[in-house]
């Protein structure tokens, strides 16, 4: 582990920072969606060196399997009008929100390095309490008994049980929602209008003959 | 040693997270932005499991990270059926096209 876990560390954030510069930069939204894909595969890897092996496996399915899939799938159907459109309009406000965020975002990333800094000397400004004694700054040998299938299992099934349950049927309802709010109404309105068609006739006919 | 300190995880999570904020804020295109909600969650994962993995004496951080996991895949399934209802309506992904209860 001694070089292995910095090694993996570098390469996989360097893909994650990548992959997400190249979601949110991409013209083509194609482009995007693999940035997005290079992110998750590089945050796997980062769950890898958190020994969070469990949660790097369902990462990939989860993500790399199915949500970045549906993405391409709903790329590839909505075609090339749903593709780049140059945005000039509402440029200048859209500059000056991502603007400020950006600033924002910056500051705080200078905050953390000086804290990151500083955290071998006491900070009493930082906080009133101070952090734990055995509080471990490095990467020390990976705790085996974190993120392991029968670990997080058990947690998921013990403490968990409920929120497990809810997840389960958050999934459902999504589901269930996702049909209602996709759902075309033009079939079910064409094969109302066939049913129609067939009864029309039926009733059309005796009328027509009536009327005369 | 060459070894990495807490700080490291929550940085990067940082600034995947400020880039998917920027992206967001940023973009017209719907599926870019959702893309980027997707960015903003995996960061926030990112710095559950660390925190986890330095403090934590069980699973919670995990746990919240799966269950995360779970609500981000669902608001992904709800947010591109809301953009296919969008594109049948208008013709376009742009989100500034859905204007239907301005005024």
């Amino acid at each position: 582990m001694s070089m292995l876990g910095p090694a993996l560390f570098y390469v996989m954030s360097a893909l994650a920072l990548a992959g997400a510069l190249t979601t949110v930069l991409a013209r083509n939204t194609i482009r995007s969606a693999m940035g997005l894909l290079a992110t998750i595969i590089g945050i796997a890897g980062l769950y890898l060196t958190l020994s969070a092996q469990l949660l790097a496996a369902v990462q990939l399915i989860v993500y790399a399997g199915a949500v970045v899939v549906l993405f391409v799938f709903v790329i590839m159907m909505l075609g090339p009008s749903g593709g780049p459109i140059a945005d000039k309009k509402t440029l200048r406000t859209r500059a000056i929100g991502a603007g400020l965020f950006g600033v924002g975002a910056a500051a705080a990333l200078v905050l953390a390095f000086r804290a990151m800094a500083g955290l071998n000397e006491p900070v009493p400004t930082m906080s009133k309490t101070p952090l734990p004694k055995g509080f471990p700054h490095f990467f020390d040998p990976p705790r085996g008994e974190l993120g392991t299938v029968d670990g997080l299992g058990r947690a998921l099934f013990g403490e968990g049980l409920v929120a497990f349950e809810l997840a389960g049927l958050l999934l459902l309802v999504a589901i269930v929602a996702v049909m209602a709010v996709a759902r075309t109404r033009k079939p079910a309105t064409d094969a109302a209008a066939a049913v129609a068609d067939e009864a029309v006739p039926q009733t059309e006919t005796p009328s027509r003959g009536e009327t005369p | 040693m060459t070894s990495i300190p807490l700080e490291y995880y929550l940085v990067v999570a940082a600034a995947i997270f400020a880039i998917g904020a920027c992206g967001f804020l940023a973009r017209r295109n719907a599926l870019v932005a959702l893309m980027s909600i997707e960015l903003m969650l995996n960061a926030v994962n990112v710095t559950l499991v660390a925190f986890n993995r330095w403090l934590g004496h069980d699973h919670t951080g995990q746990m919240f990270a799966f269950f995360i996991i779970a609500v981000a895949a669902a608001e992904a399934a709800v947010g591109l059926a809301i953009v296919l209802a969008l594109f049948r309506l208008r013709k376009t992904v742009r989100t500034d096209a859905a204007d239907l209860l301005r005024n």
